[in-house]
């Protein structure tokens, strides 16, 4: 089938441009749509377990795609880049596929590669969908611009002020990583907006990916008793007493993986765009699926914004019933209906920012489970 | 001129043009006996500072890329006198802790972005700036190799004493080596960052400077063509490689390093490769039989 | 302040051990391999994957040692060796340990995927001992005891046992010490050995701590480990072993009372500085000729 000439294809220099009006297609499509999947799968280790679950969701979702025959007799052949956490290399495969011509782009995991290699794909007129950015500025690249994956912002916005209600606490103290520009780009708006809430920040410090020692940075923290501790980063803090405010990746099982940062974890609050036990939208039955394709596995956030990010893109080229990219923008900034995917029941905006809601949760005993205002927790 | 090829051709183009500047400017400096692992830290310097003054101060790209590469060479030149001193193994670690601590401290400022890195760098250099610069550069370091300069920082690396008592003036030669290093790997960052959109500390890591190092040294200190050959042949390599996995990247450098340096420890182009070269190329051996001689005199 | 000083006192006590492992190899060698931090990250992945397989934490760390010395030994054998025979320049050994580093760093990232494991520190001692208004973590105390028994154990073995004076007399001169019979054939492979056990032993305290591992792991521990030889003095045990604690100590003050940002430069700036001010370092006195 044409999804095997996919794989031969991929590695070299040169594609064929996907026919815009070759024979065999239904409707106004043709027989392959060609969908550009630049992800970051290696080149730094703290990105790849990103980049390969969003690979994982993606060519799960083709292989949903093309079997269910939901675009007819028109298959997607995904042409899959590994960008290396570099940029020039986003940028150069980028150049690449405005050059073959893809219909669409589904990918990046790294919001500074995005940013390089994004004008590219806006100036060639490529619906666009960012799978995994959580910074912000994605959308304003361009209108041929969507994420799948919201500004955490949002979660901050949506999750931060029901949680100091709760609490009542009115000293913070930041533990954040400052090598990347979403983890320090996202504590900059955390402290304005928890600030704007009357928390006083106590204490800020940062680490690194190549920190070899942190002990420094929790001394300092512990010594500024806080009431909170708002961490972004995966390490939880060890013999600090105070509440934890976190983002979705205190809540992994990676993070919650070795009972000592489980430990740590206890009580943390934060909220998050997607988790296993969601019954929203078509949740359920993309769990069900997923597993029954990997051996029981549980899929990630990854694999669901993978899936969901393809899911959308193929939605919305079935309603514009064509391979024109200002058709497909156009669609996708306005689907007719909601489009039932593993994060809800939701559209696109104008703007190009996904609309589902956000979930509070809270790790408890090793787990991370839904959290309301009535929720209790013992630390 | 090089419109014949495809936008994506052209960008891995100027792409390995500026590894080409970067393993020149590990030659210049080496030629004289100074292993500098700088280049890669002074490159983000010069990228860096022609960015700023282009985005900040609205100054000309080709204006903006000619300070960016003359404030590393200032940078080299100024930190030259303080390590240059050293020999050896020492000057190569000060060297890199050098490089190191330019792109940290670029990694920590505001003003520079920090590690958000600069976006919006208007892409002004294409592959037929590169190739001119690279053209020129590579000009200059041939008048350069058959003056008596050339051969006095030749001589310089075999043995710095002997040099010393024929009358050559070591530690400026080695300072102006160093600079003239800085000044090309300046050159090289800012016409990477003019072509790139976009630029940030990351970028200006280890493994870059493994992989011009590696280029560097199977090219060899001894003429300038053995460094450009290398970096060219082993960039199309990679690229007609297409997306390969890291164990193949590592291989490909890391053991193609450890097997020239065992082999071939002078490079590909030493100075018997060189001779043989000229010997069979229409042209004139000239004055530089004088000073072989003297330096194969010298090295047995 | 004085739970900072701790802080420092531990991580300088495991960079210590980082220092006397470059130091064993630079004073007897004379090379500087770039490798080390290669023995580091797979010393440190030998623990993990013993301790993953069921083994007992403290047999897990011996084996890691194991690794880290074995590796340490193969590279050693066979690139630098050959390199030695033929009288290769300084430079040459230098980029060929760093073409070496880069392949074992490749075959890690593959045999990992590229992806970060957690270190199971769980199964170290995690408790915390409170000594009036201080809290010492157990695993720092552990940390401080391993580095402490290891550098006694060392300075005992290079002043008392036949092999480990062998090991002087070879660092000052092969040629004198092959006339009084010493085979320092023998007596490099003892070095190398140690030195990757350490380089391991170290990776895996530090590992504990952060709780994390990934390929790319070894690579910042060995910028430091040359600036704590850099800093007390290249061949000196003594050296080493201040030189680690002034680190750990300026990298915890650092990052506590200057800048978090800027306690990743620390190494870099402390070599940089050294080489600059006084480049035999604190100890060091034999190196002057040479630098």
């Amino acid at each position: 089938m044409a999804a095997l000439l996919a794989v031969a294809a991929c590695s070299s220099g040169s594609s064929s441009p996907s026919g815009t009006a070759a024979a065999g297609g239904s409707g106004g499509l043709p027989a392959t749509i060609d969908i550009g999947v630049p992800l970051d799968l290696t080149g730094s280790s703290e990105i790849t377990g990103v980049g390969t679950g969003e690979q994982a969701g993606v060519q799960f979702a083709i292989n949903q795609i093309n079997s269910s025959h939901f675009l007819g007799n028109t298959q997607i052949k995904g042409i899959f880049y590994d960008t290396q956490a570099s940029k020039t290399e986003a940028v150069a495969r980028t150049i690449e596929l405005a050059q073959a011509k893809v219909t669409a782009i589904v990918g990046y995991s790294l919001t500074d590669s995005f940013l390089a290699a994004a004008p590219t794909a806006q100036k060639a007129g490529i619906p666009t969908m960012a799978v995994g950015l959580s910074g912000s500025g994605v959308t304003n690249v361009g209108d041929y611009m969507f994420r799948e994956l919201l500004d955490y912002a949002l979660l901050f916005k949506e999750g931060d002020p029901q949680f100091l209600k709760a609490t009542g606490g009115k000293t913070a103290a930041y533990l954040y990583g400052s090598d990347t520009v979403t983890t320090s780009g996202q504590f900059k708006e955390r402290q304005a907006l928890l600030e704007s809430l009357g928390v006083k920040t106590v204490a800020v410090q940062s680490i690194t990916a190549a920190s070899t020692d942190i002990s420094a940075q929790l001394t300092a923290i512990k010594n500024a008793n806080p009431a909170y501790v708002v961490v972004d980063v995966d390490t939880a803090s060890s013999g600090i007493n105070a509440q934890i405010l976190g983002d979705n990746g205190l809540g992994t099982p990676q993070t919650l993986s070795s009972p000592t940062a489980a430990k740590g974890a206890q009580c943390g609050l934060f909220a998050e765009p997607w988790y296993e036990g969601s019954t929203a939208g078509g949740n359920p039955q993309f769990v069900k699926d997923w597993e029954a394709a990997n051996n029981g596995q549980q899929p990630d956030l990854f694999d669901a914004l993978g899936h969901d990010a393809m899911w959308g893109m193929a939605t919305a080229i079935k309603q514009a019933n064509s391979t024109n990219g200002t058709a497909i923008r156009t669609a996708l900034a306005n689907l007719k209906t909601n489009f039932d995917g593993a994060l809800g029941s939701y559209k696109w905006a104008s703007d190009g920012q996904p609309t589902y809601p956000v979930t509070t949760m809270q790790v408890n005993d090793g787990k991370a489970v839904v959290w309301t205002s009535s929720s209790t927790c013992t630390r | 001129m090089f419109n014949w090829l495809d936008p994506y051709s052209q960008f891995v183009g100027v792409s390995l043009l500026v590894n080409v500047l970067l393993v020149l400017s590990l030659f210049v400096a080496f030629q004289c006996g100074v292993l500098s692992l700088a280049s890669v830290g002074f490159a983000a310097d010069g990228a860096y500072t022609s960015a700023l003054l282009n985005i900040k101060e609205g100054w000309p790209p080709a204006l903006s890329i000619a300070a960016g590469a003359l404030a590393a060479g200032l940078l080299a030149l100024v930190f030259g006198r303080l390590i240059l001193h050293l020999r050896g193994i020492y000057l190569a670690l000060g060297s890199f802790a050098l490089g190191q601590v330019c792109v940290l401290i670029i990694a920590n400022m505001s003003f520079t972005g920090g590690n958000e890195g600069i976006i919006g760098i208007p892409t002004t250099v294409g592959l037929t700036t590169a190739a001119v610069v690279v053209v020129v550069l590579c000009a200059l370091l041939q008048i350069l190799h058959q003056s008596r300069i050339g051969r006095a920082l030749r001589a310089m690396r075999l043995d710095d004493r002997v040099a010393a008592g024929v009358g050559v003036n070591t530690p400026a030669y080695r300072a102006w080596a160093f600079a003239a290093s800085g000044v090309i790997a300046g050159l090289a960052g800012a016409l990477g960052a003019f072509s790139t959109v976009t630029i940030s500390p990351g970028q200006y890591d280890f493994t870059l400077l493994v992989q011009i190092l590696a280029m560097a040294m199977i090219g060899g200190a001894y003429h300038w063509s053995g460094g450009v050959i290398a970096a060219l042949v082993i960039g199309i390599i990679q690229q007609d490689l297409g997306q390969v996995a890291p164990l193949v990247q590592g291989l490909l450098y890391g053991g193609l390093l450890v097997v020239v340096m065992m082999l071939l420890p002078e490079g590909i182009i030493d100075r018997r490769g060189f001779r043989w070269v000229q010997g069979h190329w229409p042209g004139r051996p000239g004055a530089s039989q004088a000073m072989a001689s003297l330096q194969s005199a010298g090295r047995s | 302040m004085l739970q900072q000083t701790i802080n420092g006192i531990a991580l300088g006590a495991t960079y210590a051990l980082l220092g006397l492992g470059v130091t064993l190899i630079w004073g007897v060698l004379r090379v500087m391999n770039f490798a080390f931090g290669q023995f580091i990250t797979w010393g440190a992945f030998g623990c993990l994957v013993a301790i993953e397989d069921g083994i007992p934490v403290w047999l897990s760390v011996l084996i890691g040692m194991a690794v880290g010395g074995l590796l340490a030994v193969i590279v050693d054998a066979t690139v630098i060796a050959y390199m030695r025979r033929r009288r290769s320049s300084e430079f040459a050994l230098v980029v060929a340990t760093i073409g070496v580093s880069y392949l074992l760093s490749s075959i890690a990232q593959d045999r990992t995927a590229s992806q970060i494991r957690t270190f199971p520190s769980q199964d170290f001692p995690d408790g915390v001992i409170n000594l009036g208004s201080v809290q010492i973590p157990e695993l720092q105390l552990m940390s401080l005891a391993i580095a402490a028994v290891m550098m006694v154990g060392l300075a005992l073995w290079l002043n008392t046992t036949k092999s480990g004076r062998a090991l002087r007399t070879v660092s000052w001169s092969v040629p004198t010490a092959e006339l009084l019979g010493v085979r320092s054939k023998s007596i490099f492979a003892i070095a190398v050995f140690i030195s990757g056990a350490l380089a391991a032993i170290a990776g895996i305290c530090i590992f504990a701590e952060t709780a994390s591992i990934s390929y790319s792991s070894g690579d910042a521990l060995l910028v430091v480990a040359f600036a704590v030889i850099v800093l007390g003095g290249m061949g000196s045990v003594a050296g080493a072993v201040v030189g680690g604690l002034v680190l750990g100590l300026a990298q915890v003050y650092t990052t506590a009372y200057i800048s978090n940002n800027f306690s990743q430069a620390v190494g870099y700036i402390a070599i940089l500085l050294i080489l600059i001010v006084r480049p035999s370092g604190i100890f060091g006195s034999q190196e002057e000729q040479r630098v």
